[in-house]
């Protein structure tokens, strides 16, 4: 595999909790290095298609098509089947711990920080809500991330992930 | 595996309610898929309150119309359900996309009590995210789990409600044993697969629109199920309008018969009482409310349109084989209207993203949207590189 294509590829849980469904690579998001290529490619198919208007044709070119793009989805996204397990062990790990900490909507909680990273769908999960509280509550900081890690607390400060 | 019980809980009484409406028979009742959608669009209008009778009265208003029709899954489809609930299913029941986690949150107030998410998101100080969003989605992921507040039991019953978006357009486009060309069209865009496995709601979206269009052409007046997908289209996410919009101004311009238009109509009063309840109680709408048209973006739209549709890890050659298709000419009326819906589908998106705020704009540029947006045009781009490739063509 070229080395540009293996270095497109979603193959952290970190990018796929980003971007996972934005795109099978990071093409969206590094607003598409290989513009060029695809959209000629793209113009030959169509016309090819136009011209030839044989199904058996158009069959062939849409397998052909998809075959890189199916490459990492079945062995380089890091939600490749054989890789996900390992990706929702991770999530599972940090998510179980913040719904402990701030079982929801059990417990007050006031979130502090959050940043746009990792943690913060996570947070959302964990706390769907968030209405203003008053007086006593916990006070929850979560930061960048990474994944697979538990949150730390002291007294009623929980914080998650790296913070500035 | 709470939420497959809560899956047969809502197919029997959605095959109850679908008896007593439409007299199907209780053995197609039972048996197609798209009962559910019956006891999902009377346990929303409960969920709503008193103004939950608008959609009721909206879906009268088509059943007064509707044609007695009632599709049925054929043995192809049932086969190809069977596969597909094997690859959706096969997963561990943890979510690992940023939206999933912000939807499937959501469900988990109905752990607190049947229609806990529809006051949670007419309520401004809870402050959920994204504000103003219609909640069938969450909602029938939470009853679904029945009130049980579990991440993998959500996580199934939205795989569950995926696959019953897929079931319900497998059944209305009436699949049939796929042919080549059906099967490589199938495997041709990669992100479907990404999709198909996840819980994001566009291509349910997607299968449900395709789905509605399908029906709308099968008999000369719409047949009641036609508006009850109407309305979960719209309960889903604002975008479902567009796709009821869009297929139903299709049908009319090809088959010009004006019952055609009675489950949008269904639509758009579930839409207004919707955004009525929104407005009413002080929930900011901010993704999507309308303003003045940003035209000057409009050749920076088409530039990301192309550039997203052909990137080819996520979209193969598929939209470049559907342009190539809708370049065709074709006397199928079938083509003609999916042609027609493509094409409104368009520029409804695009009246949308001119139109709005400035951050949707952003999402377009950063790479966050537009392919979701693929996604819920794909269904219908599917059916129509299968009909439209092998229909009979007029010379030339």
């Amino acid at each position: 595999m070229a080395e540009t294509e293996v270095s497109s590829a979603l193959n952290s849980p970190g990018s796929i909790l980003i971007d996972g469904a934005n795109g099978v690579t990071t093409a969206p998001r590094a607003h598409f290095p290989q513009a060029g290529l695809w959209l000629a490619a793209a113009v030959i198919v169509a016309v090819v298609v136009r011209v030839v208007k044989r199904p058996a044709v158009v069959a062939v070119l849409l397998v052909l098509g998809a075959l890189p793009g199916l490459v990492h989805v079945l062995a380089l996204r890091a939600d490749a089947p054989l890789q996900r397990p390992a990706m929702t062990e991770a999530i599972g790990v940090t998510l179980g711990d913040l719904q402990q900490r701030v079982p929801w909507p059990q417990r007050q909680v006031r979130v502090v920080r959050e940043e746009d990273d990792v943690l913060f769908p996570l947070g959302r999960y964990a706390l769907p809500s968030r209405p203003e509280v008053s007086g006593a509550a916990t006070e929850l900081e979560l930061g960048a991330g990474p994944l697979g890690q538990v949150c730390r607390q002291r007294e009623e400060r929980v914080s998650c992930g790296v913070l500035p | 595996m709470i939420a497959l019980l809560g899956l047969v809980v809502l197919q029997a009484s959605g095959a109850v309610i679908r008896q007593v409406l439409t007299r199907c028979g209780w053995r197609v009742a039972l048996r197609s898929p798209s009962s559910a959608w019956f006891a999902v669009v009377v346990a929303y209008a409960a969920s709503l309150g008193g103004p939950g009778v608008f959609v009721l009265l909206g879906l009268a208003l088509v059943a007064s119309q509707a044609s007695a029709l009632s599709p049925t899954l054929s043995p192809a489809g049932e086969r190809g359900l069977l596969g597909l609930t094997t690859i959706v299913l096969a997963r561990p029941w943890i979510p690992t996309q940023w939206d999933e986690f912000v939807w499937l949150g959501k469900a988990r107030f109905e752990s607190l009590g049947f229609g806990a998410g529809v006051q949670a998101a007419l309520d401004p100080s809870q402050h959920l995210i994204p504000a103003g969003y219609p909640p069938l989605w969450p909602s029938i992921v939470g009853w679904l789990s029945l009130g049980q507040d579990s991440i993998s039991t959500h996580v199934l019953a939205a795989s569950v409600l995926v696959l019953l978006c897929a079931a319900t357009a497998l059944e209305a486009i009436s699949a049939q044993r796929p042919n080549l060309l059906a099967m490589a069209v199938l495997v041709a865009a990669p992100l479907v697969w990404v999709h198909a496995r996840s819980t994001y709601v566009d291509l349910p979206v997607g299968l449900l629109g395709v789905a509605f269009v399908s029906l709308l052409l099968s008999s000369d007046r719409p047949p009641l199920l036609a508006g009850v997908i109407a309305v979960v289209l719209v309960g889903f996410k604002d975008d479902g309008l567009a796709q009821v919009l869009a297929g139903t101004g299709a049908a009319l311009l090809v088959q010009r018969r004006w019952r055609l238009a009675l489950p949008a109509i269904a639509a758009l009063i579930t839409t207004a009482t919707w955004r009525w309840l929104v407005h009413s109680q002080g929930v900011p709408l901010f993704d999507h409310a309308l303003g003045v048209p940003q035209w000057s973006w409009i050749p920076r739209l088409i530039q990301l349109l192309a550039l997203h549709a052909s990137e080819g890890f996520s979209w193969g050659v598929f939209w470049a084989v559907t342009l190539g298709v809708l370049l065709m000419p074709s006397k199928d009326p079938t083509v003609r209207v999916l042609k027609v819906m493509l094409g409104l589908l368009l520029f409804f998106t695009a009246v949308a993203l001119l139109s709005g705020p400035e951050r949707v704009r952003v999402f377009a540029e950063n790479g966050t949207l537009l392919n979701r947006v693929l996604l819920q045009f794909w269904p219908t781009a599917a059916f129509l590189v299968v009909s439209g490739a092998r229909a009979p063509q007029t010379s030339g």
